[in-house]
């Protein structure tokens, strides 16, 4: 579904992606973990397009298209969906008519007609149950005044709505209670099909004890440094980043 | 030439007056000897010149050429009534062409009434000027809605409305500007009595070469009165938005509490805001506040929805249907301001 | 000569007379006065032509009335144009009039070098003319010009010529084309490329003589590279009539450049019924010429019966930077109307602006303000805080700034506040035992800190203790 190759980004002349090789396959679920400041977010930021990043090398694609060659909005159309560590307020704007402009910019890229105000609201409804979200949210304005927990809800909730092939949670359990995270993680557990995939960038491990990672990737200055299974994460958990860094930087 | 259709039936069943200026001093000679004062009042002190302890009226060229009265229109809701449905006045007719346009409102609210008045200016316009008094009783409640309905032109319009409010009136507006080569609207709001409110928000959407200009005053005469001002402009193509909005606080007017914001956002390389917030206060207890900012669209919120799959022209228009829309949130019709947040629409 | 108003207003510590033996032109305004003006201090020609130009300008102009001022008719025949203390043979301090040294002495200004702790070289101006400017010499050893204007006329005339009147033109407005036509003395300050000025530079104005308006010009130049600080103090006698204060300062910031620009203004602002005190119409502006320069104002303005100032920035570089930071304080009867004005023309170029005005008394105080952005001028930041404290019931505090942006890549923010002073705070601190009038002077030098904070040390002192005074009596 997406291959990553030598993949080099820099920001204002500083280079945060030194090389970075990653498969993904449908079905898979890939944990991305690392100190702060390893360029995790970055990679999220390059894979969504995000033009404060310049690519200055290698190669992405995504069910065998150029992804790098694609606009922001074509990568999301494509099937590829970023929840953000920190979603922005979009004050005046209300949940209801964002979404259903991004539902109908979706179905308009894949030829199908626009959904009817009636099914859009039934979706809305069946959606917002997954992640457990307070349907009152949907008419407010995007993520404005909702709590840290709510965004991050809200993030799932959207992800619940655009059915995405390939998800990219970023931080997603940054700043979330156990019971907002539990309910987080079951959200994307509940989405989870055979032919979707997700990448899952996180700090802690606790989030992998709900989302069971099938790889678990150490990204380190720029560049991953290991990669193992679900018991890595825990390795990690209890010896820290220390024995691997080490190792890497004696190289 | 101004006339009211839809609702004044409705509203005259209720004991609501609308017909002629002339037909005002018929009905309610007392009613109508009252008006005008105001900008009588208000015409003498700009002559004396007394710069800092009146405030000069707009310049406005009504204010001396005072229109034939027969073609002025009065709204006389009398105490006590509450006028219903809302009441429209069509400014021009609607598909006439109308060269040159003067036209005199009176709006009276008498004591513990209530009405909701939308004003509409009509397509075919070329050259419009309004001038528009209103007087507020105690405890009276006006909610006043006003914008052009035509599709593009290039009429010149220019609105002045100036309102006095009586003890604990409650005075609310919102002027959608759009649509037209040239829009200026003029309030001004004398909160003459304890507890007199006033609400006076406005939205623009500037595109082409057009120019639209909102110039507000609120009058804080007496004390224990509040205002709160909201102005949205988005200034696209060419266009030039302006809002020039006054505060002021007259000697001994204590517990005042005053806001005013206004925020622009510029979408073109060629277009100009400009904003001129004042305050001006002669009294010590008294919380006042202005802000005014100009930029752009928020790159954050652009990449966010275009992460969501959205074009990025749509997610712009989507932001600055968002940006105007919280002033038309505020209103007390929730279609109107429906409708409104769709004709502001890029 | 005027009654002095001995013991009338105690608050005024200032407020004394020097008896110098002195020399005056004839009262009045024309042409030969500023023939004799320029006759008298030796100039060229060029010079003279450009004080004629600046009159014949003046007199077709009128009286700005735009400014929220009461401004009672001035007669300028009634001025006298030029004053000066008669010049001694000689050069060293010990050929200075004893009585002009005490007077310095007793403003807080010693002219001895050897007195002077901190490393403050100062030029000192009374009435139309420099008297003395110190640390000149060791100043001159890194390059830097430190003189009187006059002194700089004669001395370096290709870097006048180069420099005057290119900021704030004699056409600029009425106030600045008076002074371009009689100014009399002033400070000169150049600044070498790459050279850092070891010390604050600074002018000391002191109006003496009665019925004489005073008319300084100030030109910095900060060349490519390099760093100056100056400080700007002022005061005059008490006396019953008012006295006319036109100046002109103009900084030139080239690039790399950084200049800052303190001032203390604290003239006599009249007494408790609004007799006396000083009018002063001042044009204050910075040209950031060079890319990466840097302009920054702050001003204590506690003095003068009417102030109208608005130090401003012009940022043509490509990212210059532009500040502004005010705290103006009037009480009794004063009025005063200041603020900025900032133009953006440079690429990137910022600015900043802070104000806090404080009101008391009867008096009257305006923020008038202006931003600027020219459609060149691409990524411009602006922002503006702009804060008014109200004492008492009896006064005014108003703002009037004005936003201009014609780029769209523009991002300006502005905020203002009025309110008076907050009765929860005065009622904690007297419930800690401070009294009102203290603790008023409390909450106002904190509501003051921002921008007292960005005067060097004992120019902040002395703010602060001026802040105090005008307060004094304002509290019921």
């Amino acid at each position: 579904m997406l291959e990553i190759k030598g993949l080099k980004a820099s920001v204002e002349g500083k280079e945060i992606l030194k090389g970075i090789d990653l498969k993904v396959e449908a079905g898979q679920v890939h944990a991305i973990m690392g100190p702060n400041g390893s360029g995790k977010s970055t990679l999220a930021s390059v894979l969504a397009g995000r033009d404060k990043f310049e690519v200055t090398g290698g190669s992405v694609t995504f069910e065998g298209r150029d992804l790098l060659a694609m606009s922001v909005e074509q990568r999301a159309c494509e099937g590829l969906f970023l929840g953000f560590q920190y979603p922005v307020e979009i004050p005046g704007v209300s949940m209801a008519s964002f979404m259903k402009m991004a539902v109908n910019q979706k179905r308009k890229y894949n030829g199908q007609e626009p959904v009817s105000a009636g099914e859009f609201l039934k979706m809305m409804r069946s959606k917002s149950a997954v992640v457990e979200i307070d349907s009152a949210l949907t008419s407010r304005s995007v993520n404005e005044g909702f709590s840290g927990g709510e965004k991050k809800r809200n993030e799932i909730f959207q992800m619940a709505m655009l059915e995405p092939k390939l998800s990219i949670l970023d931080e997603t359990d940054s700043g979330l209670d156990i019971d907002a995270l539990r309910v987080v993680a079951t959200g994307v557990t509940k989405l989870k099909r055979p032919d979707n995939a997700t990448i899952v960038i996180t700090h802690y491990q606790r989030l992998l004890d709900y989302i069971v990672p099938d790889f678990v990737h150490v990204l380190y200055k720029g560049r991953i440094i290991h990669t193992g299974t679900k018991e890595l994460a825990l390795e990690l958990e209890s010896r820290g980043y220390d024995w691997l860094i080490k190792d890497y930087d004696n190289e | 030439m101004s006339k009211i259709v839809r609702g004044a039936l409705a509203a005259e069943r209720r004991g609501v007056f609308v017909g002629s200026l002339a037909s005002l001093a018929e009905r309610y000679p007392e009613v109508a000897a009252r008006t005008g004062s105001i900008v009588a009042a208000e015409l003498a002190k700009s002559v004396k010149g007394d710069k800092f302890k009146s405030i000069p009226v707009f310049c406005n060229k009504q204010w001396c050429e005072c229109p034939d009265k027969e073609r002025g229109l009065a709204v006389y809701v009398p105490e006590g009534v509450s006028a219903g449905e809302k009441i429209t006045i069509h400014v021009g007719g609607v598909g006439t062409r109308v060269d040159k346009h003067n036209c005199r409102n009176v709006i009276v609210v008498e004591e513990g009434a209530s009405a909701f008045i939308e004003v509409r200016y009509a397509g075919g316009l070329c050259e419009c000027g309004r001038l528009a008094e209103v007087w507020l009783g105690r405890g009276a409640s006006l909610e006043t809605v006003t914008f052009f309905e035509g599709e593009e032109s290039e009429a010149v319009i220019e609105g002045t409305t100036i309102v006095r409010c009586d003890e604990d009136a409650d005075y609310r507006s919102t002027v959608a500007a759009s649509g037209v080569k040239s829009f200026a609207d003029n309030t001004k709001v004398i909160l003459a009595g304890k507890g007199a409110r006033a609400t006076v928000n406005g939205a623009a959407v500037g595109r082409g070469d057009s120019k639209i200009e909102c110039n507000t005053i609120i009058e804080h005469a007496s004390a224990d009165t509040t205002s709160s001002q909201l102005f949205r402009a988005a200034a696209g193509d060419s266009s030039l938005v302006r809002f020039c909005g006054r505060i002021y606080v007259a000697p001994g007017a204590d517990r005042i509490e005053a806001y005013q914001q206004n925020n622009n956002v510029l979408l073109s390389e060629r277009a100009r805001a400009v904003a001129e917030p004042r305050l001006e206060i002669y009294a010590d207890d008294v919380k006042c506040s202005h802000g005014s900012t100009v930029g752009q669209l928020s790159e954050e919120a652009l990449f966010y929805m275009r992460q969501r799959g959205i074009s990025e022209e749509e997610a712009r228009k989507l932001l600055v249907e968002g940006f105007i829309g919280e002033v038309f949130a505020m209103m007390g019709d929730a279609v109107l301001a429906d409708r409104l947040a769709d004709r502001m629409r890029l | 000569m005027d009654e002095i108003l001995e013991g009338r207003d105690p608050e005024y510590k200032y407020g004394f007379t020097s008896d110098l033996d002195m020399e005056y032109f004839p009262k009045g305004l024309s042409e030969e006065t500023v023939r004799m003006i320029s006759r008298r201090k030796g100039e060229p020609q060029w010079l003279l032509e450009f004080r004629l130009d600046a009159f014949r300008q003046w007199r077709d102009m009128a009286m700005p009335d735009w400014a929220h001022l009461n401004i009672p008719a001035i007669d300028f025949d009634d001025i006298t144009y030029f004053a000066a203390p008669k010049k001694r043979e000689g050069k060293s301090l010990d050929d200075i009039d004893p009585e002009l040294l005490k007077t310095f002495d007793k403003l807080g200004i010693p002219l001895e070098e050897q007195k002077i702790l901190s490393g403050v070289a100062v030029d000192a101006v009374i009435d139309s003319v420099s008297v003395k400017t110190t640390f000149r010499d060791e100043l001159s050893k890194k390059g830097i010009i430190f003189c009187s204007f006059s002194e700089a006329v004669k001395e370096h005339p290709e870097l006048v010529r180069k420099y005057m009147a290119k900021v704030v033109p004699p056409s600029d407005n009425y106030f600045a084309a008076l002074n371009s036509a009689v100014f009399s003395d002033g400070s000169f300050c150049y600044i070498p490329p790459g050279v850092r000025c070891p010390m604050e530079l600074s002018t000391y104005f002191r109006i003496n003589a009665a019925g004489t308006g005073q008319f300084e010009r100030t030109l910095i130049v900060a060349d490519k590279g390099a760093y100056v600080s100056y400080l700007e103090g002022c005061t005059a006698p008490m006396r019953d009539e008012n006295q006319l204060h036109a100046a002109i300062v103009e900084i030139i910031a080239e690039e790399d450049a950084e200049v800052k620009y303190s001032t203390v203004q604290n003239w006599y602002p009249g007494d408790k019924e609004g007799r006396g005190g000083v009018f002063n119409f001042v044009t204050k502006r910075g040209l950031c010429r060079g890319d990466r320069s840097k302009i920054s104002w702050t001003q204590v303005e506690t003095g003068s019966a009417i102030t109208w100032k608005y130090p401003s920035c012009i940022l043509k570089g490509d990212d210059s930077y532009g500040e502004f930071y005010s705290v103006a304080m009037t009480g009794n009867c004063q009025q005063a109307d200041t603020g900025t004005k900032m133009i953006h023309i440079g690429k990137r170029s910022r600015s900043r602006i802070v104000s806090k005005g404080i009101s008391a008394g009867r008096s009257q105080n305006s923020y008038r303000g202006m931003v600027r952005v020219m459609p060149s001028a691409d990524g411009v930041r602006n922002f503006s805080q702009c804060d008014s404290l109200l004492i008492g019931s009896d006064c005014g505090a108003h703002t009037f700034p004005l936003i201009d942006a014609a780029n769209s890549s523009a991002v300006i923010e502005h905020e203002a506040t009025t309110s008076k002073i907050g009765e929860d705070q005065l009622f904690y601190c007297n419930q800690r035992g401070i009294p009102t009038e203290e603790a008023v002077g409390l909450i106002v030098n904190g509501y003051a800190r921002e921008v007292l904070d960005k005067l060097p040390m004992e120019f902040a002192v002395e703010a602060q203790k001026l802040l105090a005074i005008t307060l004094e009596g304002s509290v019921g």
